[in-house]
């Protein structure tokens, strides 16, 4: 039992947050306690000490640049995939040249389903060979870095893809609306129109979902919100989603 | 015919925004920034990480708003925010808290409490990520078990596992709520 009174209890306190009978009983213990009248003095001064530190116009302007940084997604790809949702994808033949393949990740899930896969490329910005995510850890991603999503279909006919981040924002990435693209098997492995650069920072996970039928990517999103749920925000340690189908999980490292 | 004269329309998305900002940066920046200062351990990136803090705070804002305690919602979120940040830098962390052990702790309930809140810092990256968060929001919050337990969205028991769990490394006993 604490015998005075508990640290956040006493910050809202001081933030005017307590009314009612907390807030009157917390003011009859201050008015007997002088330890905790010299802890809600002690963060009067911790706040004068912040405004002074970081004032409010410094404060304001880093504020706004966050939120610029962390804006939804769509509008920070570099190419626009809205206008693909309905076609068939075919090998892209656009951005830098792709070097040969190692290993693609295998796809979990529906394990009947064989000769799936799927690969997360990297460019730099400067040019330097590209490398391919490995899909046993998570990628380090450096500033301007550069992602393409390549795929194996086997015998799945759909793909989705999002991302979640550590906020627990999830961005459609393949199609942004309606249902999964319809992908066809040849061999080969395709590559998703456009290259993608995640900003802000902190670790963000790429989901991509193969399955025989279209899902609706509010349906995938939904599935993604409960795996971010059960894994308490840790992106890093998602379950796989509840969708039918096979699944490939990347999570990476943002500069 | 002369030009309309510019008018400041009052009310305008902007000024509201400014308005709420400010009211947020007084009320609740110290308390942010001081739970993200505890944590990160480096003054540059507990400011980064406040504004992350608070721009999500603007963007959300209904939500925010709409919370029984605005102050516990955003030191859940900052909390959440940092540890993300440090299991994000990976390896440095563990070094970071070892190195910086005999800095000077921030804090503001006297020796032993300031003493407390350094051992749970220093031994947060042996543990998972909800038992760190618990472990913050217990020892150095002082929130009972069933508060914890409703801010994180788990049981009381699971709660009092993972606290039980750090306390055999800690030393610091689960103390009696009721």
């Amino acid at each position: 039992m604490l015998e005075h009174l508990p640290e956040l209890k006493l910050r809202r306190l001081h933030a005017g947050e307590l009314a009612g009978t907390d807030g009157s009983d917390a003011r009859g213990h201050l008015s007997g306690c002088g330890a905790c009248r010299d802890r809600l003095l002690a963060l009067e001064q911790e706040a004068l000490r912040f405004q002074a530190e970081i004032p409010f116009e410094r404060f304001s302007a880093g504020v706004q640049r966050a939120q610029r940084q962390s804006r939804p997604r769509p509008a920070q790809w570099l190419t626009p995939v809205a206008a693909l949702a309905a076609a068939l994808l075919v090998v892209v033949a656009v951005g830098p040249p792709l070097s040969s393949r190692e290993s693609g990740g295998r796809i979990k899930g529906d394990r009947s389903k064989r000769g799936a896969e799927v690969e997360l490329r990297i460019a730099s910005p400067a040019g330097q060979p590209q490398r391919q995510a490995s899909p046993q850890a998570p990628e380090v991603l450096s500033t301007g870095e550069r992602v393409r999503i390549g795929f194996k279909p086997g015998e799945y006919r759909y793909l989705t893809a999002v991302s979640v981040d550590e906020q627990g924002v999830i961005t459609p990435l393949y199609p942004e609306t309606g249902a999964s693209l319809p992908v066809n098997e040849d061999g080969a492995t395709h590559f998703l129109p456009g290259s993608l650069e995640f900003t802000g920072q902190g670790a963000e996970r790429v989901i991509v979902v193969l399955t025989e039928r279209p899902l609706e990517v509010e349906e995938v999103k939904r599935a993604a919100r409960s795996a971010y749920d059960a894994a308490h925000g840790d992106v890093l340690r998602m379950p796989e989603l509840a969708v039918p189908g096979g699944q490939f999980h990347q999570t990476l490292l943002k500069p | 015919m002369a030009n309309p004269a510019l008018q400041l329309i009052k009310g305008s998305l902007l000024e509201e925004e400014r308005g709420r900002l400010r009211e947020l940066y007084e009320k609740y920046g110290a308390n942010v920034y001081g739970r993200c200062a505890y944590l990160l351990k480096d003054k540059a990136k507990a400011e980064d990480a406040m504004q992350d803090v608070f721009a999500k705070v603007i963007t959300h804002h209904s939500g925010f708003r709409a919370e029984a305690s605005p102050l516990t919602w955003l030191i859940k979120i900052a909390t959440h925010h940092c540890l993300n940040q440090l299991r994000g830098e990976r390896a440095g962390w563990r070094g970071l808290f070892e190195r910086q052990e005999r800095s000077r702790p921030q804090g503001h309930g006297g020796e032993q409490q300031m003493e407390q809140r350094e051992v749970v810092r220093s031994l947060l990256a042996r543990f998972d990520p909800e038992t760190q968060a618990a472990a913050v929001h217990y020892h150095v919050d002082e929130m009972t078990l069933e508060e914890v337990a409703a801010l994180l969205g788990r049981s009381v028991p699971t709660i009092r596992k993972r606290l039980e769990n750090f306390a055999t490394l800690s030393g610091q006993e689960l103390r009696n709520d009721a």
